[in-house]
């Protein structure tokens, strides 16, 4: 019961996931399936969640010295889901505007800051893995130039335009396409893995 | 609005600020990040799937009297909901069913999907491009003895030199014969330049994405905040 069965339903659904995309007569059964994931999908949510709370709360028991942050994430999490729920079961009030103001002005800009600040961290990660020390590093090092100067090339760089697309389009191409077959190969080999039951460590651990 | 705009350079600073160090204004836009996140996540799940997927189509079943669909949802709403086991540790196991699920059901699928786009497309589209015409094209290298230019040099030699990568770099991974092998040694170098220009190009690229972002934020502030503020301040 707690590790054939879901053994067993991790090979049946396996097997169902193969068969609805052979078999096209199956496509009613690939759609229901296919909502069948995402409701289950959204229970997880709640174990993401009690994870969440379980780890602040224990900050705030233990008065930990950034706790006051413990408190902020709270109150943010169940702002931004009060406001969202009222909001959508009443979309012309105004906490449906709120809602749409945290979104475009807090959710947002947060997200692109917090990836605009990778670029500096990529910089210093470039510097040291660029350095020119090998012919191979050289070529790294000029591939990623070239690509950068292209992609904002104009009046005389524009040749680097040319030549970044020239670079995208064959060698780059070439090297992501036999990378993409690796990773496709062993997306399949450790599925059949998984339906097959010789991969179990999603189980967890115990009995 | 501009109180929202404010609010927006306000936070976007407080992120940038960890580049001078890990600082309180830094954690607590991150842990406002998080939270924020977390409760969009809710509010999408909720309208989403809970309401589109479980809620109304349940009520339209039971008005249609479609006792099927109606029995479909309901099992799939109470395997979902077996996933609330794990909060207890008698009964945690049984949380293990909605995760074999879809684990399993998603292993299955991704067998079919990932050997038809990573590779079967693949490798198709090293035998031959979008428009159906052959990679390794004979008649394209006689063009370029025809009339030697850039562009027929390119015409004719983006598919050999595409396929002879692939071959290489695929060469290069296949582990299952020894490094010493004369043909693994000849792939060798060739993959690896490949490869090398394969990632520079990908860092270039990812880089400038991450830069039009921060030229993006800048530009928010310079450009729409600090008008805006101007603007209301001067009346």
């Amino acid at each position: 019961m707690k590790r054939t069965l879901p053994l067993f339903l991790a090979f049946f659904f396996g097997i169902i996931g193969i068969i609805v995309q052979m078999v096209p007569a199956l496509k009613g059964l690939m759609d229901t399936m296919l909502d069948w994931m995402a409701i289950i999908a959204a229970f997880a949510l709640a174990v993401g969640i009690s994870s969440l709370t379980r780890h602040h709360m224990t900050k705030i028991r233990r008065k930990h010295k950034d706790i006051f942050f413990s408190y902020v994430t709270f109150i943010a999490m169940f702002f931004m889901t009060i406001i969202g729920l009222v909001g959508y079961f009443r979309p012309e009030g105004a906490l449906q505007g709120l809602f749409e103001n945290m979104y475009n002005y807090v959710r947002v800009p947060l997200d692109a800051s917090m990836f605009a600040l990778l670029a500096f961290y990529i910089t210093s990660a470039a510097y040291r893995a660029f350095r020119a020390r090998t012919w191979l590093a050289t070529v790294l090092l000029l591939a990623g130039v070239i690509v950068m100067i292209g992609r904002v090339a104009f009046g005389p760089f524009i040749i680097f335009n040319d030549i970044t697309a020239w670079i995208m389009k064959v060698p780059t191409t070439a090297a992501m396409r036999a990378v993409n077959v690796g990773i496709g190969l062993g997306i399949v080999a450790t599925s059949i893995k998984i339906v097959l039951g010789i991969e179990r460590s999603y189980l967890g651990g115990g009995e | 609005m501009l109180i929202w705009y404010t609010i927006a350079v306000l936070l976007s600073l407080a992120i940038f600020s960890f580049l001078w160090k890990d600082n309180p204004l830094y954690k607590f836009a991150e842990h406002l990040f998080v939270g924020t996140m977390v409760g969009y996540q809710v509010v999408v799940v909720f309208s989403q799937i809970i309401m589109r997927k479980i809620v109304d189509p349940i009520s339209v079943a039971l008005d249609n009297r479609q006792i099927l669909t109606l029995i479909s949802l309901v099992i799939a709403t109470l395997i979902g909901l077996l996933f609330l086991a794990r909060f207890s540790r008698k009964v945690e196991w049984v949380s293990r069913y909605p995760i074999s699920i879809t684990v399993g059901f998603w292993s299955g699928y991704a067998i079919v999907a990932s050997f038809k786009t990573n590779i079967l497309t693949q490798i198709r589209g090293t035998v031959v491009d979008d428009l159906g015409q052959p990679l390794l094209n004979g008649h394209l290298i006689g063009d370029f003895f025809k009339n030697p230019s850039l562009k027929t040099l390119d015409l004719a030699t983006a598919g050999p030199l595409l396929v002879f990568g692939v071959i290489v770099v695929l060469v290069y991974f296949f582990f299952s014969v020894k490094h010493d092998h004369p043909m693994v040694k000849f792939a060798n170098k060739p993959a690896l330049f490949y490869l090398m220009i394969g990632f520079g190009a990908s860092f270039g690229y990812t880089f400038m994405g991450r830069i039009s972002l921060f030229i993006g934020r800048m530009n928010f502030i310079f450009n729409e905040w600090w008008p805006l503020l101007k603007q209301t301040i001067g009346g």
